[in-house]
């Protein structure tokens, strides 16, 4: 990673996301823009990887980026900046999914509307990727969704991925196991044929 | 248990690695745990399994899902940045104002303690009126006509509303002083030192004309107060009855008013 201390003229600032956190943090809102720019795809992602809905996703990222922003204030600057955001982002999930199961009990027979699909063929191709991850998330617990996101999906070494989710290594490596282990009949059941190697 | 796992081990041997259960152990159980405990302070973590052959198809596809995602749109990041840039009102409103908002509620919390402590028991004022009017009337005086028989003295206290008890009463005996030509009998309480020589129009022999500074012509006597008053005293006039107490002087005074009430009213 580039410092911003030797930035050669006329190259493109190296800010990365962690940079205009920072920034943030110390007060400079010019940053606001490119920081939310640069940090919706990966809040997003971690959204609907941890909520396996894409819907939700959507909202969980922009209430996770307001999150983060209002945290930047008081944020330590020694520690790392992709765990803390990681931190607060599973947080966050984990709320939602328990608010949404509450909401869900009280409102049992309520079928929930499909999202629409927006329109652009590479966008309903992107919805459709999405859609069959989503399912497949869908199976596994919240947990077991968290560790399988961190390490399989955003390929996160053990020890980082524990300490974001707060548990320890060895149960991480518990869930994932698990996880492995639903997705892999998944794919079992729903292959013509069975599953080739 | 077998003598094999229980059984002493040779001095100097290293203990056998654990092979799991179902595995004989030979080394004692306690060499078991040495070599145990030391396996594990060297090891490092082991890394995490690589997923399984038959699932990387499927995981290929699902990270290009799960990172082809999207930046916002538009409409998102304009209200992202609405909302980021709105300050929550109330939270810093109460952070700015917290003090002057706290020294406000301890100011009115003072009040309403000094205003508890310093206001007269109105328990013990009600009991010196009740005994006041429980007090020996002489025959004819105006306190007689004033409550009227079967009165509750509780319920005649006199009130703060200076308005004129509304209803009359026909039965209502008349005093010799001609006051019963559709007058009615009203008490006037009031403080000396308010009392102007005037008075209120029309109020009471005493705004109209009677002397304030010589009340003692119209003393007739000078009793102990009841308890309830205090070290006070009770004095009967002609036209009334007058209170002492503290250098406050209190007259009740039968006065004939315009209206056509006869019951007793104070003003």
């Amino acid at each position: 990673m580039h410092s911003p201390h030797h930035r050669s003229p006329g190259a493109p600032p190296p800010e990365g996301p962690e940079v205009l956190a920072r920034a943030l943090g110390a007060g400079d809102e010019a940053q606001l823009g490119r920081w939310y720019a640069l940090e919706f795809p990966v809040v997003r992602r971690l959204c609907l990887g941890f909520l396996a809905d894409g819907a939700e996703a959507d909202d969980a990222a922009q209430e996770a980026l307001l999150r983060l922003r209002r945290g930047l204030a008081s944020f330590d600057p020694a520690r790392a900046y992709p765990a803390w955001r990681n931190s607060v982002v599973a947080n966050l999930c984990r709320d939602r999914l328990r608010q949404a199961e509450r909401r869900r009990r009280r409102e049992q027979g309520h079928a929930r509307p499909e999202a629409q699909p927006a329109a652009g063929a590479q966008r309903l191709e992107q919805q459709e990727f999405e859609a069959d991850l989503c399912r497949a998330l869908a199976l596994l617990s919240p947990r077991e969704r968290e560790v399988f996101v961190l390490i399989d999906l955003e390929e996160l070494e053990a020890a980082a991925a524990a300490e974001q989710l707060g548990i320890e290594t060895s149960s991480l490596r518990a869930y994932l196991s698990l996880a492995r282990a639903k997705l892999r009949e998944r794919l079992r059941a729903h292959a013509p044929g069975g599953l080739t190697p | 248990m077998s003598e094999q796992r229980n059984g002493p081990t040779p001095q100097g041997a290293e203990p056998e690695p654990f092979e799991g259960h179902g595995e004989s152990l030979r080394p004692s159980q306690e060499d078991w745990a040495r070599a145990l405990r030391e396996r594990y302070r060297g090891a490092q973590p082991a890394a995490l399994e690589a997923p399984p052959a038959e699932l990387e198809p499927a995981l290929q596809r699902w990270r290009r899902a799960y990172r082809g995602g999207a930046g916002p749109s538009a409409q998102q990041t304009r209200a992202f940045l609405d909302a980021a840039r709105r300050r929550p009102a109330l939270l810093p409103a109460l952070q700015r104002w917290w003090p002057a908002l706290a020294a406000a509620a301890a100011a009115a919390l003072l009040l309403l303690a000094l205003s508890w402590m310093l206001a007269p028991d109105p328990g013990a004022e009600r009991d010196a009126l009740a005994a006041v009017e429980r007090s020996p009337q002489r025959p004819g005086d105006a306190s007689a006509t004033r409550l009227g028989p079967g009165t509750d003295p509780e319920r005649s206290r006199p009130a703060v509303d200076p308005t004129p008890a509304a209803g009359s009463s026909a039965s209502e005996p008349q005093s010799e002083r001609g006051r019963a030509q559709g007058s009615g009998a009203a008490l006037a309480a009031r403080d000396e030192s308010a009392a102007s020589p005037q008075g209120p129009s029309g109020a009471s022999p005493l705004a109209a004309g009677a002397d304030p500074r010589a009340p003692a012509a119209a003393e007739k006597s000078i009793r102990s107060a009841p308890s309830a008053f205090g070290p006070g005293e009770v004095i009967d006039r002609d036209d009334g009855i007058e209170f002492r107490r503290n250098g406050v002087r209190i007259v009740l005074v039968e006065t004939p008013t315009p209206t056509e009430s006869t019951e007793p009213s104070l003003r």
